[in-house]
């Protein structure tokens, strides 16, 4: 089953409950779509969800740049009914943003699974790495992998960001530089020290700054460890 | 007659001459041994055993140790000998080389992208700094792809795996096994392109010129590249277009 990020551009007539019904993300662990628009509201005015709101948002803003189209309403209830990822089997008149093969929708999935097998988890983060080097939509796919990995099992976060550093894959998207650096304070020292490396070696500037701020906070639980990484590298 | 006289005395020349050297590098006990790790894991291996003051080693960092550094093998643990823990030693070049020539991201055709587990990092261990347990033989087939490292090319045998581990990690909280990261990014200390220069200059004064087109017949095909795409890689890494075309615009 293939699914696809769409952007509605012709509501007309559809009915949102319905089309937020169809709103999944690589399978049911990244967002798991409310039923009515009560239950919206609360996802998206919840804290924990704020994030991946926001990257909704972002995205919508990026492509309708990219694509100049007229100006788009990003109210709250509007969101369901403008970022659709759907079947692509569906009738829905709606513009193709990303495509995820079968196959990459599979390694998604794998690594979202609780694997001891590190081996495996290379392999299929390798896999999602070399597609996202392959693609020409390099901002969308940084905005999935920022959803991705704040969703991960944590043995399958650290070796994303390992692989995603060892692809030197410069981040170009804030909703991962955040991410990355929100995983700075992860309570798990592998996490913790990939997410440094992967800051300081592909985040450019900011990413610097953002390392800087953080460690200067005081808050890592693996703060020494942090400054390690910024040692060896800088 | 005379011709193919000639021909027979230099072949004989020829095969005299890769047995000294077979003879030398299989007698002359290796100094430090190059090995060639998944870049993100040594470097939190290594932040963690310098910054570690704790021992005995965790059992976590020992395994981690044991899965990335050693391989989770007890034999054919390939390294390459290097005369110094520099990391511009030749031998650490044609090991880097060695190492990673062969994966398809590397080859002029598919550009100068590499994808992530083509990235690599080293040590330098000294040979003292190998456990007891831990033997190594010459092993010049082993090398693949890229002839000039073949005579560096040695394997290693452990028949305790957690007392290497514990070694390599004495050995890096000590400082007496070095490090490198080698990517493109400013902030890894090596990058691929020095090692592939050094490299490429270590070959120019072993083979004389080298020219991928016709390549020296002391160059000999790996297993999945010929001599000609081994020089042509090397020379695609090293990035030496660039200096031809200012000498030509000079």
């Amino acid at each position: 089953m293939n699914y696809s990020r769409r952007l509605s551009q012709n509501q007309s007539g559809s009915n949102p409950s319905s089309q937020w019904n169809t709103l999944t993300f690589v399978g049911d662990q990244l967002f798991k779509p409310p039923t009515d628009i009560q239950d919206k509201q609360e996802y998206f005015s919840s804290p924990q969800n704020n994030f991946k709101a926001l990257t909704l948002i972002r995205v919508l803003r990026a492509w309708n740049e990219q694509q100049k189209t007229t100006q788009l309403n990003l109210g709250r209830e509007k969101i369901p009914q403008m970022l659709m990822l759907q079947n692509q089997t569906s009738s829905f008149p709606n513009q193709q943003v990303v495509q995820l093969s079968d196959e990459v929708q599979e390694h998604f999935r794998n690594l979202h699974k609780k694997l001891d097998d590190e081996k495996s988890l290379y392999e299929n983060a390798q896999a999602i790495v070399a597609w996202i080097e392959e693609t020409e939509q390099e901002y969308e796919c940084q905005t999935i992998i920022a959803a991705l990995l704040e969703s991960l099992p944590v043995l399958s976060s650290h070796i994303l960001l390992a692989t995603l550093n060892n692809a030197e894959i410069l981040i170009v998207n804030f909703d991962l530089l955040n991410v990355v650096s929100y995983l700075l304070g992860s309570e798990n020292k592998r996490v913790a020290q990939s997410a440094a490396t992967y800051l300081l070696v592909c985040g450019g500037e900011l990413g610097e700054r953002l390392f800087q701020a953080k460690l200067d906070s005081g808050t890592l639980p693996h703060s020494p460890l942090i400054q390690g990484i910024s040692k060896l590298l800088c | 007659m005379l011709a193919k006289l000639y021909a027979n005395r230099w072949i004989h020349y020829h095969h005299c001459f890769w047995y000294a050297r077979w003879i030398r590098y299989s007698f002359s006990a290796p100094k430090n041994f190059v090995r060639l790790c998944n870049s993100t894991e040594l470097i939190e291996i290594i932040n963690e055993a310098r910054l570690s003051s704790h021992q005995p080693w965790e059992q976590e960092l020992i395994e981690r140790t044991i899965k990335y550094i050693i391989g989770e093998k007890t034999s054919g643990i390939s390294v390459y000998n290097a005369d110094t823990r520099d990391v511009f030693d030749p031998g650490h070049a044609l090991a880097v080389i060695a190492g990673t020539i062969s994966q398809e991201d590397f080859r002029v055709a598919r550009g100068k992208k590499r994808k992530s587990h083509c990235s690599k990092s080293s040590l330098i261990i000294p040979v003292s700094c190998l456990s007891e347990s831990t033997s190594y033989k010459f092993t010049p087939a082993g090398n693949l792809n890229f002839h000039p490292a073949s005579e560096r090319h040695f394997d290693l045998s452990v028949s305790d795996p957690v007392e290497l581990a514990k070694s390599i990690l004495n050995g890096i909280s000590q400082g007496s096994i070095a490090w490198s990261f080698m990517g493109n990014s400013k902030k890894m200390q090596g990058s691929y392109r020095f090692q592939a220069l050094i490299a490429y200059s270590h070959c120019l004064t072993i083979f004389g010129e080298i020219d991928h087109i016709k390549p020296p017949s002391k160059w000999i095909n790996g297993k999945d590249l010929n001599a000609s795409e081994q020089i042509e890689t090397l020379k695609h890494l090293t990035d030496s277009a660039s200096f031809y075309s200012s000498t030509d615009i000079s």
